[in-house]
């Protein structure tokens, strides 16, 4: 539960990035708005304080005083001032207006300072009077209509992030509702209902998820399947030497006979001996079926590798007089886990030395461009219908009832896997078996 | 009582073979199903003790053949699986009896000789035959309520005689029944342990079907 509260929520991240992206848009359209709308609003007024000037030029003609009375009335009106001037007299200003001049220039627009924040003043002077007008306006009030023009583009989005908010939450979580709904179905199954997910009424987008979990479920199946058959033949398997083991414990127990009683407890060390040898076997096995990847690859001498192999097996081959050599040549490089390989090794010359008859030859050659390892023998060899069959776990072929268990092949060919290689069981056309161990690929 | 094992595993057929015979049985052994096959083809039987798991010709298909062949053989099934499903398609396949591996040497001796027995038609355990019985778990003949000592040889015969009593036994079977493979046979063995019977049975117990074999009226 914990790692799912700091796990991202992608509807929060949906949400907030929408949000987002709008309140940034829209900011970005504001500004731009506003100042359009500043820039706009100043030549309105700029050219409001001309027009102001060029009508109070107009009616100072001849009363000058009694221009304030001719004036409009407008709620910006107070904001405007101005001030007529005659030479250096002052003949008339307005309420706001201070005493001294508003501007020095006598025509023109400019700023002044003075008033509260300054002016912005407008001159004119009429040739034939010698009026001098200046209208202002207090740039202040400027100021406050462009802030208030922000607040007005500024709220409809205080209004509408809320809403737009709420608006995806809904949407959202709606269009993951089919999420959780697969989730939920997932997480009712019993632990051992690995049935496939019907694609029907679900989402395009949610097709990958669903198509690479029920190809996981039909793998599951199938390692499932692999595993309960492997744990029953290997219990049926034991079942056989433990049957062998009783039965000859019973025989020695009702034996009067010596030699035969010992002949019988003989045979239940022999069976003991053929379990326990069972058991590791299944043991191995098991572990290479866990292993996946192996992780302690090291550059190894496959030659190397093979004459430490048939070093070892040599007194089982001299036991049966069978000659057992390594060809001569140059090391053969490979990536592999040494130790696996040398099982392999020992699997595979084992088996030649075991089938062979005795007095015969039995040859470990190895190539190195593509790494090649072949063991040769001149045994009975396989049939060669029985040569894909014998690989299979727990497959022992007729009369060769050497002490094995019909593992030996399928734990060479399950390390072989891991290497990437393959196992090939051929007859030599001189008559016996050639494994070859293929790590091309 | 010869019996036939099919079994592929050497260590497993020495023991059935080991505990048979110290149970009476003269047991030979083969090791694949085909193998089976032609020996049971060629000799006769009292039981085969039958592998599912054969090579070359699997248990069932090997009792199959049997059957379809008309072959009333009692057979055993001796084998590791045990699921019902392996036990029905077994007796289905016309197996008589089914024992799981591992077994009791003594359960298996006696669940053969009850096949034996039934086999040959007959339920109860101990054969009669006027004053005489014969207990097959013991190996033991009493003629008038007193034990009468047989040699091994002398009790299987009398036993093989008085499971068909009122048939005849050609010689051939009856040497073929008694004998395992390898066992050496002179040619008058078979009248020698008749003669040997007569004397302590009485000579009208078994009478001689002349060029053919032998018979216990009924």
């Amino acid at each position: 539960m914990s790692m799912m509260a700091s796990a991202p929520s992608l509807r929060f991240r949906l949400v907030f990035g929408t949000l987002v992206m709008v309140t940034v848009i829209w900011v970005g359209v504001t500004v731009f708005a506003w100042r359009a709308a500043v820039h706009e609003a100043e030549e309105l007024f700029d050219a409001h304080l001309a027009q102001t000037a060029a009508l109070l030029v107009a009616l100072s003609g001849d009363e000058p005083e009694e221009i304030a009375e001719h004036l409009p009335e407008h709620r910006y009106m107070h904001r405007v001032a101005f001030q007529v001037w005659q030479g250096p007299v002052l003949l008339v200003h307005s309420q706001g207006a201070p005493e001294s001049p508003l501007a020095l220039q006598a025509s023109g627009f400019s700023n002044s300072p003075g008033g509260e924040g300054g002016w912005r003043v407008y001159s004119l002077e009429d040739a034939q009077t010698g009026y001098r007008v200046h209208v202002a306006e207090a740039l202040r009030e400027r100021g406050a209509i462009s802030r208030e023009l922000v607040w007005h583009l500024l709220l409809p989005l205080g209004i509408a992030l809320p809403v737009l908010a709420l608006a995806l939450i809904v949407l959202i979580r709606r269009s993951l509702w089919p999420l959780s709904r697969l989730a939920d179905s997932i997480g009712e199954r019993s632990a051992d209902c690995l049935d496939t997910i019907p694609m029907v009424g679900v989402f395009r987008e949610m097709h990958p998820i669903i198509a690479q979990l029920n190809r996981l479920f039909v793998r599951l199946v199938h390692s499932f399947d692999k595993e309960r058959r492997f744990t029953a033949d290997a219990a049926h398997e034991l079942r056989t030497p433990l049957a062998a083991i009783r039965a000859h414990a019973q025989v020695a127990l009702a034996e009067a006979d010596p030699v035969r009683r010992n002949s019988a407890l003989t045979r239940v060390i022999e069976g003991t001996d053929r379990t326990t040898h069972l058991v590791e076997q299944l043991l191995t096995l098991a572990r290479l079926d866990a292993t996946q990847m192996v992780a302690s690859f090291t550059l190894c001498d496959l030659r190397a590798l093979a004459v430490e192999v048939v070093a070892q097996c040599a007194p089982a081959a001299i036991a049966k007089s069978i000659d057992l050599e390594v060809e001569e040549g140059g090391p053969v490089p490979m990536r592999g886990d040494v130790l696996l390989l040398s099982v392999l090794f020992r699997n595979l010359i084992d088996n030649a030395i075991r089938y062979s008859p005795p007095a015969t030859r039995v040859v470990v050659a190895l190539r190195d461009v593509p790494p090649e390892l072949a063991v040769m023998d001149q045994g009975p060899g396989i049939p060669a219908e029985d040569r894909e069959r014998v690989v299979q776990r727990f497959v022992r072929l007729l009369g060769q009832d050497a002490g094995g268990a019909g593992l030996g092949l399928s734990i060479a060919a399950r390390i072989a896997e891991l290497h990437g290689a393959r196992l090939l069981i051929d007859a030599r056309p001189q008559g016996g078996l050639a494994v070859r161990v293929d790590f091309s690929s | 009582m010869h019996v036939l094992i099919v079994e592929d595993d050497r260590l497993l057929a020495q023991a059935i073979m080991a505990g048979l015979v110290q149970a009476g049985f003269q047991p030979d052994w083969v090791q694949d199903g085909l193998a089976a096959w032609t020996t049971v083809q060629a000799e006769q039987f009292s039981a085969l003790v039958l592998d599912i798991g054969l090579p070359r010709l699997s248990g069932l298909d090997l009792l199959r053949r049997l059957r379809q062949g008309g072959s009333t053989i009692p057979v055993l099934i001796l084998t590791a699986r045990d699921t019902p499903q392996d036990i029905i398609a077994g007796l289905d396949a016309g197996a008589d009896d089914y024992l799981v591996k591992p077994f009791d040497m003594g359960e298996l001796a006696a669940r053969l000789r009850a096949l034996v027995r039934r086999g040959a038609g007959h339920a109860a355990p101990i054969l009669k035959q006027g004053d005489l019985s014969l207990d097959p778990a013991s190996r033991s003949v009493m003629r008038a309520g007193k034990p009468v000592d047989l040699s091994a040889r002398e009790y299987d015969l009398l036993y093989l005689l008085l499971l068909s009593a009122g048939k005849v036994k050609t010689r051939a079977q009856l040497e073929e029944q008694l004998y395992c493979w390898g066992d050496a046979v002179e040619s008058n063995a078979l009248e020698v342990h008749v003669h040997h019977l007569r004397r302590k049975l009485g000579a009208e117990l078994i009478r001689t079907v002349r060029g053919v074999g032998y018979i216990i009226p009924v």
